[in-house]
């Protein structure tokens, strides 16, 4: 890593953390209720830093995306992050859900790039296209034999959301994440269609070590 | 070496490219199942897939260059190999290859070619690329670094960087496609099923206007329009789709996907093997050609150059294991041995394998074909055969093979029936037992063999527009019919096809002994494989649609003897015969059983056969002469580069 990038990691870690200390404050702060547009706005503010973070450090980091370990360990973040901002306890303090939901937001965003990084350096796509959109169909399927009727449970969480216990966040989650990523392996997709076929017009082999073998060949 | 060692044998390369052959046969299943379902269905996805999977492949035949690339690791030869790229330029340029392809060193150490339309390269490992330094340095061994060079330089000429790469492109993309296909239909369906009741029950009107006032008030009759249009327009949606039966439609999704999944795993397995070791086969049988031997190749071989004998070594990372036993897999099936290429340089008229062996290669293909477009319930609710198309095929390939015997100057009758009846037996022994288990069906259990055809006919009717109401009637009668449209082709299909084969023999029989055809190296395969495709034509547009009605006795009622275009189909079809027949009439008078010296040669062309008067060897490109590679002496064995 070159020291500017390494600056850059820091300066984001440490605005991570600027955030989540924030949240923590603000969450034992009685506001009154005249101030609602302020918490609206500061509320919002604090769901576009994470965001702005995630993505960051996502592009800081952007070899280790092609290493699994980034990925389970970012997932394994983005589940139990999920599994926090759902509220596990029942009486919780509200700055752990908070925390939670911010990392849950902010692991998304560095997921989602990720994901946008390793699709332009490798010609997967199609396959990540694919197989995610069966992902999503089966596992609702999965969902619904397994989780009960999602439908009946959604308009339960419509029409009485006091008693309902939030059936319809994973199943948004999969849906997100398909809206997400399809227009993101399209791209790709075409980014790589159009290289490919610029490269075999230019007669251009993969270049190995900088160079490729023409270059290689007229030094 | 003594001249008089050398023994003439067949030059397979200048028979029909069977590897084109191969590939246009896979490019046929495959989009011709998926343009034929889509030509009668009521929807355009078929065609969106067909043009989708041609999309796909030629892709990845560009995205495969890169992989092999990035995989093998390609760098350039730096100045140090410089001879070994001035070798390969000029044998490049004695084979009319140009611009040569350029020479880079690979992590693999045996030589291969990576290349596409424009890049082309020839990879070798870096200890190999000095060995062959070595071989090119001492003038007794330079052969033998050619030979490795001219195998390399053929797969080239002969396009198999191309063709063998779309194949395995368009089986890998058609199999992956329609599964993803399946899977993703599968699942929508067995969601819908699920999710059917539960929306109907709870999605109503009147919930959505709850939701809609709660959410902002004053919206509710706003939101139920806009979601329903009217109360009774959703009561008539949602009687509809009661009545949907999700069981048929996931029967109609497994049905339309599955036979595809196995036809493209079994031509997998079957021609991409055969592809495989044709591709090696051709390339020696080039590299021989050239250099009018066989030992410096065999010895290229026994020195390493040629595929290698053991499976590749385990791969690092997370799923090592699981590339180590593909590749493993993958070495036992399709690797050729060295054993094999020398065996091929001996005999070379041993390439497309024993008659039966070839026969039931066709047979395979056959069954999978039947597994797509048709099954023996099939047959009987759309009242046609679908025995068209193998019997086409066969004559085709089988006609093909029967070239070898021919110019070689064996008997053809033997081999012509025993292909015949083995590429047809498989076909005919589903047949025999589909009708078993539909009669059995029939006596045991008549309900269960009526709801089987019903299932299969609602099947069809989705993209055959077949009316379902024909299955009604009594089991056994229903049985009757269906054995009689199935077995009643077979006999019509064998000797219609031995005919044709008898016919096409003959033809070619005498095209080979157009001596004096100029620029017969060219032209001549070119004339018969025109011949052929014409005799099937004639058999597939002219004989075969009247010949089904007659035998299906249906010839009163048949549709197509009142169309135009059936008319003009058969009109067009002679007129082409016949044209073509002036022109072989011509051809025959201008250029059979003389020589070119002018001499008359009686009785048929043999491999190696001369002319009776200037002594010449008639048709020498056909052959190519070389001493035996097994009996041949090896006095540069001890070579230790």
């Amino acid at each position: 890593m070159i020291p500017s990038r390494r600056r850059f990691a820091l300066i984001l870690w440490c605005l991570a953390g600027l955030v989540l200390a924030a949240m923590v404050v603000l969450s034992r702060v009685q506001l009154p209720a005249t101030a609602f547009g302020a918490v609206l706005a500061i509320a919002l503010l604090l769901f576009v830093f994470p965001v702005v973070i995630g993505m960051g450090l996502a592009g800081v980091y952007q070899q280790a995306w092609l290493s699994w370990q980034a990925w389970a360990v970012t997932i394994v973040v983005i589940v139990l992050a999920g599994i926090g901002s759902q509220g596990p306890l029942p009486v919780g303090p509200f700055d752990l859900q908070g925390a939670a939901t911010l990392m849950f937001v902010g692991a998304g965003a560095a997921l989602y790039t990720g994901t946008g990084i390793v699709l332009f350096q490798r010609d997967i796509a199609l396959a990540v296209g694919t197989w995610a959109s069966l992902g999503v169909v089966w596992g609702y399927v999965l969902w619904w034999r397994v989780g009960g009727d999602f439908i009946a449970a959604m308009l339960d969480s419509l029409l009485a959301p006091s008693t309902s216990p939030k059936p319809i966040f994973w199943p948004s989650v999969l849906i997100m994440s398909l809206l997400c990523l399809t227009p993101l392996a399209l791209a790709s997709f075409a980014w790589h269609t159009w290289r490919l076929v610029a490269r075999e017009r230019a007669r251009v082999a993969l270049p190995v070590a900088g160079l490729s073998v023409e270059e290689e060949i007229s030094r | 070496m003594a001249s008089d060692d050398r023994e003439l044998r067949l030059n397979i390369l200048a028979l029909p490219n069977q590897q084109k052959v191969i590939v246009v046969m896979l490019g046929l299943v495959v989009f011709g199942t998926l343009l034929g379902i889509g030509y009668n269905a009521p929807t355009s996805l078929f065609w969106a897939l067909a043009v989708l999977l041609l999309g796909l492949s030629f892709r990845q035949v560009l995205a495969s260059f890169e992989a092999e690339v990035r995989n093998l690791r390609l760098r350039a030869a730096d100045r140090r190999f410089a001879p070994l790229e001035a070798r390969i330029a000029a044998l490049s340029t004695s084979l009319g290859l140009s611009p040569p392809p350029i020479l880079a060193i690979a992590d693999e150490p045996t030589p291969r070619v990576v290349a596409t339309w424009q890049r082309r390269y020839i990879t070798v490992g870096e200890q190999r690329a000095h060995e062959l330094l070595a071989l090119l340095d001492d003038p007794q061994k330079q052969l033998i670094a050619d030979a490795v060079l001219l195998h390399e330089l053929h797969h080239l000429t002969h396009g198999d960087h191309l063709w063998i790469e779309y194949a395995r492109s368009l089986l890998r993309n058609g199999l992956l496609l329609i599964l993803w296909f399946a899977l993703l239909l599968i699942g929508i369906v067995g969601l819908l099923a699920l999710v059917q009741r539960s929306f109907f029950t709870y999605v109503t009107p009147a919930t959505v206007s709850v939701i809609a006032e709660g959410l902002a008030p004053g919206t509710g009759d706003s939101v139920v329009a806009a979601f329903f249009g009217s109360v009774e327009e959703f009561e008539r949606v949602a009687a509809e789709a009661r009545q949907i039966d999700f069981t048929q439609v996931l029967f109609n999704v497994i049905a339309n996907t599955l036979p595809y999944l196995l036809i493209c795993a079994l031509l997998l397995v079957i021609y991409w093997q055969r592809l495989l070791h044709l591709r090696e086969f051709c390339a020696d049988a080039g590299a021989v050609r050239i250099l009018g031997n066989a030992e410096p190749l065999t010895k290229a071989m026994m020195l390493g150059f040629g595929s290698s004998e053991k499976a590749p070594a385990a791969s690092r990372g997370l799923f090592s294991w699981i590339r180590t036993w593909q590749a493993s897999i993958k070495h036992r099936l399709y690797s050729v041995t060295p054993g094999q290429r020398a065996g091929m340089l001996r005999a070379p008229e041993r390439l497309n394998g024993p008659a039966w062996k070839y026969g039931l290669t066709i047979g395979l293909y056959l069954l999978g074909l039947n597994l797509i477009i048709s099954s023996t319930a099939t047959l009987m609710l759309l009242g046609d055969w679908p025995m068209h198309f193998p019997l086409i095929t066969t004559t085709a390939l089988i006609s093909l093979y029967l070239l070898t015997p021919l110019v070689l100057g064996q008997p053809t009758g033997r081999p012509l029936w025993i292909a015949l009846i083995a590429a047809l037996s498989l076909h005919t022994g589903t047949i025999i037992l589909s009708l078993g288990i539909l009669g059995g069906l029939a006596v045991v259990a008549p309900n269960l063999m009526i709801e089987l055809l019903e299932r299969e006919a609602r099947n069809l009717a989705w993209y055959t527009r077949l009316d379902s109401s024909r299955i009604a009637g009594d089991p056994l009668s229903i049985f009757a019919t269906a054995a009689y449209v199935n077995l009643a082709q077979i006999p019509v299909v064998i000797l219609l096809s031995a005919g044709v084969l008898v016919i096409i023999v003959s033809f070619a029989r005498r095209m080979l002994t157009w001596y004096r055809l100029p620029g017969a190296e060219q032209k001549l395969m070119r004339y018969i494989s025109i011949m052929i495709g014409a005799c099937v034509a004639v058999v597939a547009l002219v004989i075969l649609p009247p010949l089904t009605d007659i035998t299906l006795l249906r010839f009163a009622e048949s549709a197509s003897w009142g169309s135009p275009f059936y008319w003009a189909m058969i009109g067009l079809t002679l007129l082409l015969a016949t044209g073509l027949g002036v022109r072989f009439v011509q051809l025959d008078r201008q250029h059979a059983c003389r020589c070119p010296c002018g001499a008359a040669v009686t009785g048929s062309f043999t491999l190696g056969k001369r002319c009776p008067d200037c002594g010449e060897v008639l048709h020498p490109w056909l052959g190519v002469s070389y001493p035996d590679p097994a009996t041949a002496p090896i006095p540069m064995l001890e070579v230790t580069p």
